[in-house]
């Protein structure tokens, strides 16, 4: 048996391939946690992009879910030479949802808890801005399916060509 | 020999001299004229000494995460300060949710180690998120890029904290067992500053043993002597450097709490004052020297505490303790002017380059 007549299986552990885009989940999760509760959120809200449509603040919120979404995708596709395009834009989706389920928390748990009286910026402007206006639950649900859809669309824009 | 004299001593060390000797003569003035007024009884020479001791355990705690750092990585950590401010926080918020609910007073003491435990446990998770974010992809960048980096997260940690928390100032509670004085040895101390003085020795003789008595103390000193031959010797270098920001960050988180106790006062520019004073008190002491940072520290506090009133007062001064900052900064300046390795240390320069 020579080198050359080894064949070395690629490491196909289903665990490990959903670690990177959790992981990158996660990260964008704590970032926008931290860009609510630091207020650039809602210091913004009221600056609108498209009067009576979108605001800065809502821009901001988008570019979280575009980024990591982007990122889960790039991180789905790593190594391999012809990147898995359903899994790239799953990874998207999941991140987005991961992120989106982080906000989610903090409305819920927010007002429970008078998280107000240590962040000060955890107010009802802010839960209203995440909510799209739509209050709980039905604003938690848009604010889930806007995640996965922005998500999955940032990841398509990864697999676009050159 | 008049050769040598003559190429060791040149212009600018004589004028150097010349101008040593003058802020000497100065300051002995100012001293000999406001011990001969008799201005003060020796009660209140006793109370700046012990507030001295206070004020300058808070900065030993600080400066000795500054110098840590600089010992292994040779890079000054600007971030520190709001490592101490985020710990200053954590503890307003646990003593504040304790006073309301009464458990501060009734279980004293288990609050206090709670604070403490929850303080220090942020105040290092931040330093060591620092270390792993801003500082370790930049280690083998040129000095100056870790240097502005390590200001940009300071700015960055203290804006963050001001939008989480508001930019008011935060009143930390006063329970009635830090209320009064205690007599030690027939003099009388504010009991705030009895525990940080207390609390401040038990840290630093905890942190003296961790580093001269355990295997991880000797691996950091042998990160801090020669990193690479550290490493073929079989030491995990990052784990260690993780290490020195964890000990450095918690240690700033009790030095916070500490603050807080002692001024009962916290904004998110707590951190700025105390750290750049710290960062004196280290090089004084002598930066990347352990017991240089204790020394420094203790030294500065005290000198701070006294030195308005015993200097600038007898030089005629009006409202000498206004100035009490910008004496701990000439320190700064004196110290780097006429002996840069500090009381115990190094120089603070390229000595390992």
């Amino acid at each position: 048996m020579t080198a050359s007549s080894v064949s070395v299986p690629l490491a196909t552990s289903s665990g490990s391939r959903w670690s990177p885009v959790i992981k990158i989940g996660l990260l964008g999760g704590i970032v926008a946690i931290y860009l609510a509760l630091v207020g650039i959120l809602t210091a913004l809200a009221n600056r609108m992009i498209i009067t009576g449509v979108i605001s800065l603040g809502q821009i901001i919120l988008l570019s979280v879910f575009i980024l990591f979404g982007y990122m889960a995708a790039q991180r789905a596709a790593a190594k391999q030479a012809k990147p898995p395009i359903a899994w790239c834009l799953l990874s998207g989706a999941i991140a987005g949802l991961i992120i989106s389920l982080f906000l989610s928390a903090l409305v819920v748990i927010a007002p429970a808890i008078n998280l107000r009286s240590i962040f000060i910026n955890a107010s009802p402007e802010l839960f209203e801005l995440l909510t799209f206006g739509l209050g709980v639950p039905t604003g938690l649900f848009v604010l889930m399916g806007v995640g996965v859809v922005v998500g999955a669309l940032s990841a398509g824009l990864f697999l676009l060509p050159d | 020999m008049l050769q040598k004299l003559r190429r060791r001593v040149t212009g600018a060390t004589i004028a150097m001299w010349i101008i040593g000797f003058a802020i000497l003569a100065v300051v002995v003035y100012g001293m000999a004229s406001t011990i001969v007024s008799a201005r003060y009884t020796p009660k209140v020479w006793v109370d700046l000494v012990i507030f001295g001791l206070a004020q300058g355990s808070v900065y030993a705690l600080i400066a000795l995460g500054y110098t840590m750092v600089y010992g292994i990585l040779r890079m000054i950590n600007f971030a520190h300060g709001e490592v101490f401010m985020a710990g200053a926080y954590i503890g307003y918020f646990i003593a504040t949710a304790f006073d309301q609910s009464g458990f501060l007073e009734r279980y004293f003491i288990l609050a206090q180690l709670l604070i403490f435990a929850g303080a220090m446990t942020v105040s290092a998770t931040i330093a060591v998120l620092l270390e792993r974010i801003a500082y370790r992809p930049l280690r083998r960048a040129p000095r100056l890029v870790p240097l502005i980096t390590a200001i940009g997260a300071s700015f960055f940690l203290q804006y963050s904290f001001r939008g989480f928390f508001g930019s008011g100032v935060k009143g930390y509670p006063e329970p009635e067992q830090l209320k009064g004085t205690i007599t030690v040895l027939g003099i009388s101390i504010l009991k705030t500053q009895a525990l940080v003085i207390v609390a401040a020795i038990v840290m630093l003789l905890a942190l003296y043993t961790l580093v001269q008595r355990t295997k991880t103390g000797r691996a950091m000193q042998a990160v801090s002597e020669d990193k690479d031959a550290a490493a073929l010797m079989g030491i995990d270098v990052d784990r260690i450097i993780v290490i020195t920001f964890l000990v450095g960050g918690a240690l700033a988180g009790a030095a916070g709490v500490l603050f807080s106790t002692l001024f009962r006062q916290v904004f998110f520019l707590t951190g700025f004052i105390p750290g750049l004073k710290a960062f004196t008190a280290a090089v004084l002491g002598g930066i990347g020297n352990v017991a240089g940072a204790m020394v420094g520290g203790l030294f500065l506090g005290i000198a701070e505490s006294l030195f308005p009133n015993l200097v600038l007062d007898g030089l005629g001064i009006p409202a000498p303790y206004q100035l009490k900052d910008a004496l701990a900064f000439l320190l700064l300046v004196l110290v780097l002017i006429f002996r840069p390795t500090g009381i115990l240390g190094e120089r603070l320069a390229t000595k390992k380059a």
